[in-house]
């Protein structure tokens, strides 16, 4: 186990290091700054600018000063937003987006688990049918259509819930709702395919034939052996939370992390863009991370063969 | 005794058992009520991509001030949007734009990811590793991420978006081909080709890449409507292609914002691509059942 650890921890180093490399040689690459624009700046502002900000110095140098800083959670000044660091935005806008993601996390888990269960055990029947026609309508929707089509069907039309903002229980329900509607369908497919693949396993059969009953079969070995594959969707769907939130904090005016991504890419405030993917990549890896331990235990062939 | 090993016989009766093999998945294919839908629905989107345009006697382009935000009607099958361009004609030219980027983007995929994956596992051991962790290391960075800073630093042009959305996908194709070629090269068949004393080129040409093509055809089905999404997803985040071009994302995101008065310009985008991606997955779903029919069985 120790080893596997090592091994998936040395992983999970090297990938933040080339996140972080290929990030910042880019975002380096790219021709012109922030402050070039339609305003001329004399000569002298723009040296002391960079001066401030660190750019005079070889590119080598500020990697190696980025570097550092990451370390120390230091993820450099916002180069549009004066007096406010790339860290001071993400501790600000973070809460928001993760909240949002939570919410949509177990909603879709809860959905997921329940509709792909029940269909698995009325498979082939009409129950089974209309779910997985639902589903695949829900997949073939992009999320910020049906972002927009709740909004204005809740909010515009019926005056139901809050059209946008971020402020009570209430402003959560329709972007939760609209991000879950996706991971929900793909995790009640996924879920139905692997009880189905369990309940043709042998021990199954060995379980009916001993007489237990069909409950206590479901319950006791049904369930348990098909979360493995639910286990292996969960980067996808903090993926897909990341991404989608992009759309929906946008669609519903929510302060969170997505809005902060799309105005400094409109912006161009690189230092910003830069500190946010570099966040996003630790949030993701470290969740790779703990998934990668979490299957070690549970299922111990794995680890084996790994280490 | 020397006829039943004469090579030409072998040659014959490997031949045969594997287009049995091919037709049947074809049959398969062609039963399933999915993919006929699918494929039938595929097929009247494509006339109308290629021949919508010129059954209106308007173009793309055509802006028309007394003439903006019309609801259908004879002369306007979909309407017209705030400029007064007809939208039918706006519609079947965003879906050239769209297809041939969602199209173009599953290609480079195919190609980029059959070499990748095959060589590494052709090579195999050493190659193999470094080959394999380069590839998930890549596979970490989020892809959206890594999109946008390629469209930031590459601009929003039609190759540098279709480019941006190959970055991730061909490592998906390169995992599913290589894992695809080290299963058939340790299945019993090939080990019997081996021993009859076939040639690699031969094994290559004859086992491997016939036992493969299932599922990358599966897989590229697969990515054809994700790279769709993807770029309308990029035009609604106003990262993709710029007005006054009309792919399916900047007409559904212009149609959002004039959905409480003029609703139609967002619902006939919004229906024509979301059938698109229904019938992409649905011929997606059938052909993945007709090529292992073991799964088929099991659902």
């Amino acid at each position: 186990m120790l080893s596997y650890l090592l091994k998936k921890s040395f992983i999970f180093s090297l990938s933040l290091l080339a996140v972080v490399t290929i990030t910042f040689f880019m975002m380096k690459a790219i021709p012109g700054d922030p402050f070039i624009n339609e305003i001329a700046i004399p000569k002298e502002v723009l040296k002391s600018l960079y001066k401030h900000y660190g750019l005079d110095k070889p590119l080598f140098v500020q990697y190696l000063k980025y570097l550092k800083g990451i370390i120390h959670f230091d993820l450099g000044p916002s180069l549009v937003y004066q007096g406010r660091s790339v860290t001071q935005i993400i501790l600000k806008a973070f809460p928001v987006t993760f909240v949002l993601g939570l919410q949509t996390f177990f909603l879709s888990l809860f959905w997921g688990l329940s509709l792909g269960i029940y269909s698995a055990l009325k498979k082939a029947k009409w129950q089974d049918n209309t779910i997985g026609l639902l589903s695949s309508i829900v997949i073939s929707i992009p999320n910020f259509l049906l972002a927009s089509l709740l909004q204005y069907l809740f909010s515009v039309k019926l005056s139901l819930l809050p059209v946008a903002r971020w402020e009570s229980f209430a402003h959560t329900i329709l972007p939760t709702l609209a991000l879950s509607a996706l991971p929900a369908a793909y995790m009640a497919r996924l879920v139905k395919t692997s009880m189905l693949d369990v309940l043709s396993q042998d021990y199954i059969r060995t379980a009916y034939a001993k007489g237990l009953p069909f409950r206590k079969i479901i319950l006791k070995h049904t369930l348990k052996n098909s979360f493995l594959p639910v286990l292996g969707y969960i980067t996808p769907l903090i993926t897909y939370l990341m991404t989608g939130s992009f759309v929906v904090e946008r669609i519903f005016a929510i302060p969170g992390l997505g809005q902060w991504m799309i105005a400094s890419i409109q912006s161009r405030d690189y230092s910003t863009i830069l500190g946010l993917v570099v966040f996003y990549c630790a949030i993701l890896l470290l969740v790779q991370f703990v998934v990668d331990i979490l299957y070690a235990i549970l299922d111990p062939r794995l680890r084996r063969r790994e280490a | 005794m020397n006829d039943l090993y004469d090579p030409l016989d072998k040659k014959q009766l490997l031949d045969v058992i594997e287009e049995t093999h091919h037709k049947s998945a074809w049959q398969r294919f062609v039963s399933s009520q999915t993919g006929m839908i699918g494929l039938i629905l595929l097929s009247i989107l494509l006339f109308f991509t290629l021949f919508g345009p010129y059954l209106t006697s308007f173009t793309h382009l055509d802006i028309n001030l007394s003439n903006i935000n019309k609801r259908p009607g004879m002369t306007h099958w979909f309407g017209t949007d705030d400029l007064g361009r007809d939208l039918f004609t706006r519609l079947w030219m965003g879906a050239r734009i769209s297809l041939f980027v969602g199209i173009g983007a599953a290609f480079i995929d195919l190609v980029v990811g059959v070499l990748y994956g095959s060589l590494s596992a052709l090579f195999g051991r050493k190659v193999d590793e470094i080959m394999m962790r380069f590839s998930d290391v890549l596979y970490a960075v989020p892809h959206i991420l890594m999109m946008i800073l390629f469209i930031t630093v590459f601009g929003n042009g039609l190759f540098s978006i279709m480019l941006a959305l190959t970055l991730a996908g061909w490592i998906n194709m390169a995992r599913i081909v290589r894992s695809k070629l080290l299963e058939v090269k340790e299945r019993d068949f090939v080990q019997a080709a081996l021993v009859f004393g076939s040639s690699k080129r031969r094994i290559i040409l004859k086992h491997l890449i016939p036992n493969s093509v299932g599922i990358i055809i599966t897989t590229v089905t697969y990515s054809i409507p994700s790279a769709i999404f993807t770029e309308s997803f990029l035009s609604f985040l106003g990262l993709g292609l710029h007005p006054p071009a009309a792919s399916w994302g900047i007409l559904i995101s212009e149609g959002i914002d004039a959905l409480q008065y003029y609703p139609w310009r967002l619902v006939f985008p919004a229906i024509i691509l979301s059938l698109t991606i229904y019938a992409f997955n649905a011929i997606g779903d059938a052909l993945r059942d007709a090529f292992d029919p073991q799964r088929r069985h099991a659902l």
